[in-house]
């Protein structure tokens, strides 16, 4: 970094990364608590621990494969290119290491790669990698309380590193190809992070089966009462909180967006690069968490978990195009999209016996579908990229891409990985087990620890 | 002995690459850590087969898998004799 300009821009996105990853963090502590609080105390240190490995288990995985896959991947390969390098993303990469941005010391790579990568190539892959425990997470919180941890694990490997990967190299990049020929538009991903996942949590549910009790005879669901309502509340807040440094970190902060570059014109753009200003989104953010908050108290008439759950949807459902519309378009797309998904989520869980205990399928799955589609009404006609040889907005594209999202890179792998691991009896724990409760070992254990403490007491007391 | 690349801070900043120990062992470190990540995963999911199998055998007596169930919710026990598989009073 030859000169201040160019210092402050680079070491000014590198913290700006690296602020949002930490706001990011929250959303996986929101989720941990949320979904300690929804699963019954018998259950309750498994649900905990189901979800932290997570943080380490996607982590290592997307450090091995899942950021190359990211940049290899966004021509298909095979639908608008092959195969794209992308050296410095590969695990044995020097960029992946400490650096400073001179000679590099292997031959794939060039000086122009390791000035441009030495200082953002962690932050970046920090900011995706948050990304993509929060897939995993979502889907954590449908199954609680009879997967299998390691059945758990394999799903939130394959979606957190690689199915939400390829989504995000197709539909969430400046080249992808989706955005080049379907004029894919998703800015805050709503289908590359949460139609995605709604789609993978329906697929294992249908594998997995609802929890013992949860249907009666008569096909309706008993209600399973949260163990701890200021749980399930404090961890949602918790997810609002994180949800501003996710908002964020899919901002570029600053760039020179004049297309000639005969003007310099710095602003913050979208992942697609196209410019928009962190103030609007502000102002989108906080008006779609409003018409969410609003229609989830209405729909659910003042039902605390489906209002605080709404404001999330209502989020949900605006980002795809929160980079664009006015905020009172996004308090009413938000709003909206909660009245949908309300139903929805009542109608697939009577109809086909789908036991969803967060409701995760409905409020990011339904909601992220909703949201693609309807910014493809909204913004049909406007460029999706600045190369004006992309394709631009439509609903049709939307539509597609939308069907991607859930279906063909969220439904269908969880689909088949979820049959092959209920054939070998890999998917739920055993009924008994299920009965008595993930922690009775460790509860009697405990229970057994705290008699003896107390035995010796008043052994005390006595003497 | 040395393990980096870096003999002193004085240099060119410029012309400083990586930085960290072992440049030149990278393939290797992954290749190490690959497979300790196979292997993990290979354990974890043979540790969590025979935890359960070991804890169903041991609720296996129905009169053990009750008492088990009662302990986690002794608050609904007296009350889940007296109601229906629906949930209305019997009788």
């Amino acid at each position: 970094m030859e000169n201040e300009l160019s210092a402050l821009t680079v070491i000014f996105t590198e913290f700006y990364y690296w602020v949002c990853i930490v706001l990011m963090f929250l959303i996986h502590v929101g989720f941990c608590l949320y979904e300690v609080g929804v699963s019954r105390k018998k259950n309750m240190m498994h649900t905990l621990m189901k979800n932290a490995m997570v943080i380490p288990l996607i982590t290592v995985a997307f450090f091995f494969f899942g950021w190359w896959i990211y940049f290899a991947l966004q021509n298909g390969p095979g639908i608008t290119g092959g195969l794209i390098s992308a050296p410095f993303a590969v695990p044995w990469s020097e960029l992946m290491g400490t650096h400073m941005g001179g000679q590099p010391a292997q031959a794939a790579l060039t000086v122009g790669d390791t000035a441009a990568w030495a200082r953002l190539n962690g932050v970046f892959f920090g900011a995706f990698l948050l990304f993509s425990w929060t897939c995993a997470s979502i889907l954590s919180g449908a199954v609680i309380e009879r997967i299998r941890s390691s059945a758990f694990w394999l799903f939130a490997v394959m979606l957190g590193s690689v199915t939400w990967v390829v989504d995000a190299a197709w539909g969430w990049s400046g080249e992808g190809w989706m955005v080049r020929l379907l004029g894919y538009h998703d800015a805050y991903a709503s289908g590359v992070i949460h139609a995605i996942s709604g789609g993978s949590a329906l697929a294992v549910l249908y594998h997995l089966g609802p929890r013992i009790g949860r249907f009666r005879s008569d096909g309706t669901a008993r209600v399973f009462p949260p163990q701890n309502t200021w749980l399930v509340i404090i961890g949602l807040f918790m997810i609002y909180t994180g949800f501003w440094g996710f908002y964020a970190a899919c901002n570029i902060p600053i760039m020179d967006i004049d297309p000639d570059s005969v003007r310099t014109f710095f602003s913050a753009t979208t992942i697609y690069l196209t410019p928009t200003t962190l103030s609007a989104i502000t102002l989108n953010f906080l008006l779609s968490l409003a018409g969410g908050l609003m229609a989830g108290y209405f729909v659910s008439k003042g039902d605390p978990y489906w209002t605080f759950s709404g404001g999330l949807a209502g989020i949900i459902t605006a980002s795809a195009g929160n980079d664009l519309y006015h905020p009172l378009q996004a308090l009413l797309i938000g709003g909206f999209g909660v009245m949908c998904l309300y139903r929805m989520h009542h109608w697939v869980e009577r109809k086909f016996k789908i036991d969803d205990a967060v409701g995760a399928v409905a409020v990011h799955g339904y909601a992220g579908v909703l949201g693609v589609v309807i910014a493809g009404f909204v913004l049909w006609g406007y460029p999706s990229s600045p190369n004006p040889e992309f394709a631009s907005i439509t609903p049709w594209g939307q539509i597609a891409g939308a069907f991607i999202m859930f279906f063909v890179l969220g439904f269908a792998p969880c689909f088949v990985l979820g049959a092959i691991l209920k054939k070998f009896d890999m998917l739920r724990i055993p009924h008994d087990i299920e009965l008595a409760g993930l922690d009775h070992q460790v509860l009697a254990d405990e229970t057994a620890a705290s008699c003896e403490i107390v035995a010796a007491e008043l052994s005390a007391a006595r003497g | 002995m040395q393990t980096g690349l870096i003999e002193n801070w004085t240099g060119n900043p410029l012309e400083i690459g990586p930085m960290y120990p072992f440049v030149g062992m990278e393939i290797v470190l992954f290749v190490v850590c690959f497979a300790v990540a196979i292997l993990y995963t290979i354990w974890q999911l043979r540790f969590e087969g025979a935890t359960y199998e070991r804890e169903a055998r041991a609720l296996t007596a129905k009169a053990e898998l009750r008492a088990t169930i009662v302990a986690g919710a002794p608050e609904c026990y007296e009350r889940s004799l007296s109601i229906g598989e629906t949930g209305e009073p019997i009788g």
